[in-house]
């Protein structure tokens, strides 16, 4: 075990080493000239040598590759932004906590749902509500996400009302009953500082991004239960279960699901970056000030530090909630060696 | 010597020719299925579509992206079957000609990634030296990344357009393939016939073409056809966001950017390239889905 976990930590840190090296070679090789965008408009040709300079672009590449390592992995020094003007790091801390409230409602409800569905489709499999939950997961892998959430405005804010059309909090809210910044969590700062208004009023406007962010995972998460599970019941330790008379809802919720799950866990590890990405579009769409958002306006910019930021921070998260989910499924299935 | 050699010909022949004709076989089992068949009537409509385009659309030269201001922003009527965009364009047209970027695209992507990743996985899985470890420590590399973030950061390193769309997502595609077919090939190498094969002396490359390939095409040729809708879908989410086709091409993923921020009076011109792609993906989805279920012999 112990041989395992050095051995999924070296590999950690040499992708980790390998995205961080991939994402500098990916700035360098960008159309149009950093300095220039860096300094702004009309710039005089000595004024971009400078920045050139003060970039240290002159310098040769190893030196640069040198330099960049350094400032990231001692400084967390990713740049400053061209849009905002702000160190983009200092501009991802911020807003980290906004997005990852809706991913974290988005994870918890796709993975609860999606296994519940799974489960009790296997457990029917066959009949009209197993066909329906077919469809169902077809249709949910197959929605484009900025569709769905365009459709999700269109029916719950235009036709039905029910819900707010985007932001994340009312306007009228923000100024009678501001959200005090302690932890950047919006929904923990509001509760802590007994804010129960502004709680509601964020709780509101988060239904239809996470509606819309989960739909995609709950999907295959729902998908992969079943035909899991339903592999699973086919084998030879279920079936001298069930000679041995143990009740079919035992053999199938306790022996079956724990032998099931595994394959499963592996999907959720994955959806975390599939919801990351997801949120560029939900974000821009339902106008959440989170990472989404900051993402899609770098690209639409062309505002490279920003960009590096968040690719470094994707993959990252990516490849981290890789090696859990991976050290977790060797946990609980000690069949893995 | 002479009729060992043409006994394991045989063998290893009829070895794959067995295998090829029962998985095919099981395709009659396909058509029978109800929603197989609409999925395949959906997409040959949608093929046709995007092939006969510039004939079947009622303004062609509007799907083409010629401004038509005094129409703007009409609703969905006899004369604009789906309704008019922003510069007055007729949205059905718009969505048959951006049908074409989106499906001839989408079967370039993942053709082009097979093409690219199938050899890459055959030689890779035959070769366990040190060329194939390279290879799937590539592939590995590839792979510990989001594929929607390296196509985007690609697209970004080539600039916007819809052949560097192609091309951005062709990049993170290819190495699914090598894994998929690396994986097959290390299962069937040490059964007889290749055995036999190699015993009788053929090189590699005739192994690994003539007896490996025919034997690992099935599970390519899934894979290819449940991939045709996230590729899709991919293309649509670079375009959205700009890096793909620009205007005034039509692209599905384009105009429901187009159409975003009018969601709430004029809703058609968001809606209806959505609606198409969703239906489109879903009809690759359930007939990959189907073909996959009839070719695997243990459902």
């Amino acid at each position: 075990m112990i041989l395992f976990l050095a051995k999924r930590f070296t590999g950690l840190i040499l992708l980790l080493v390998a995205l961080s090296t991939l994402v500098f070679f990916f700035t360098r090789s960008l159309p149009g000239d950093v300095a220039a965008l860096y300094i702004g408009g009309n710039a005089k040709p000595e004024q971009i040598e400078r920045a050139r300079i003060e970039l240290g672009l002159d310098k040769p590449l190893v030196v640069q590759y040198k330099r960049y390592m350094e400032r990231l992995i001692f400084h967390a020094d990713m740049g400053v932004s061209l849009r905002t003007h702000r160190p983009v790091f200092q501009d991802l801390l911020e807003k980290i906590p906004m997005s990852f409230e809706l991913v974290f409602w988005a994870l918890l409800f796709a993975t609860l749902g999606g296994v519940f569905i799974g489960v009790i489709s296997a457990y029917h499999h066959g009949t009209p509500f197993d066909g329906a939950v077919k469809w169902f997961t077809s249709a949910a892998v197959s929605i484009p996400i900025f569709f769905l959430a365009l459709l999700l405005q269109l029916i719950f804010f235009n036709i039905l009302g029910w819900f707010p059309l985007q932001g994340r909090i009312d306007s009228f809210l923000e100024f009678t009953h501001p959200i005090a910044h302690v932890t950047g969590f919006s929904m923990i700062d509001t509760l802590i500082t007994g804010n129960f208004q502004a709680f509601f009023n964020v709780l509101w406007h988060m239904v239809l991004p996470v509606a819309a962010l989960l739909v995609g995972p709950l999907g295959i998460i729902a998908r992969l239960t079943r035909s899991s599970l339903l592999e699973v019941m086919q084998q030879d330790f279920i079936l001298s279960a069930r000679a041995s008379g143990i009740s079919e809802p035992v053999l199938f919720f306790y022996y079956g699901l724990r032998n099931a799950l595994s394959p499963v866990l592996t999907v959720i590890g994955l959806s975390v970056a599939l919801i990351l990405m997801a949120t560029f579009y939900v974000e821009m769409i339902f106008n959440w000030p989170g990472i989404g958002f900051y993402a899609l306006a770098g690209i639409m910019s062309l505002d490279y530090p920003a960009i590096t930021g968040i690719a470094l921070m994707v993959g990252a998260i990516y490849v981290v909630a890789n090696t859990l989910t991976d050290i977790l499924r060797r946990v609980i299935d000690p069949r893995i060696k | 010597m002479a009729d060992n050699r043409t006994l394991y010909t045989d063998m290893a022949r009829a070895a794959a020719r067995e295998h090829r004709q029962v998985r095919w076989f099981e395709l009659k089992r396909l058509l029978k299925r109800k929603s197989a068949g609409l999925a395949l009537i959906i997409l040959c409509m949608t093929f046709a579509a995007a092939l006969f385009a510039p004939w079947i659309s009622p303004y062609p030269e509007q799907g083409r992206g010629d401004v038509n201001v005094e129409h703007r922003l009409l609703p969905p009527s006899s004369d604009y079957y789906l309704g008019t965009d922003i510069y007055g364009r007729d949205m059905l047209s718009r969505v048959i000609f951006g049908s074409r970027i989106s499906i001839f695209g989408g079967i370039c992507i993942v053709i082009s990634a097979a093409l690219i990743g199938v050899p890459l996985g055959l030689w890779a899985g035959y070769n366990e030296g040190v060329s194939g470890t390279l290879i799937m420590r590539v592939v590995e590399l590839f792979l510990s990344f989001p594929s929607t973030l390296i196509g985007m950061a690609i697209s970004l390193i080539l600039g916007a357009g819809w052949y560097t769309a192609i091309i951005a997502l062709i990049i993170p595609w290819w190495p699914w393939y090598t894994r998929l077919v690396q994986g097959e090939v290390v299962s069937i190498k040490h059964m007889l016939y290749v055995e036999a094969a190699r015993m009788l002396g053929y090189g590699r490359l005739t192994i690994i073409f003539r007896h490996l390939l025919p034997n690992i095409l099935t599970p390519v040729i899934v894979m290819i056809l449940l991939d045709l809708g996230p590729a899709i879908i991919a293309i649509g989410l670079l375009s959205f966001l700009g890096l793909g086709t620009q205007a005034p091409m039509a692209d599905w993923g384009l105009m429901v950017w187009e159409g975003a921020p009018n969601i709430l009076n004029e809703w058609w011109i968001a809606i209806v390239p959505g609606t198409a792609m969703f239906i489109v993906v879903i009809a690759f989805n359930i007939f990959g889905d189907a073909l996959k279920d009839a070719l695997d012999s243990s459902t």
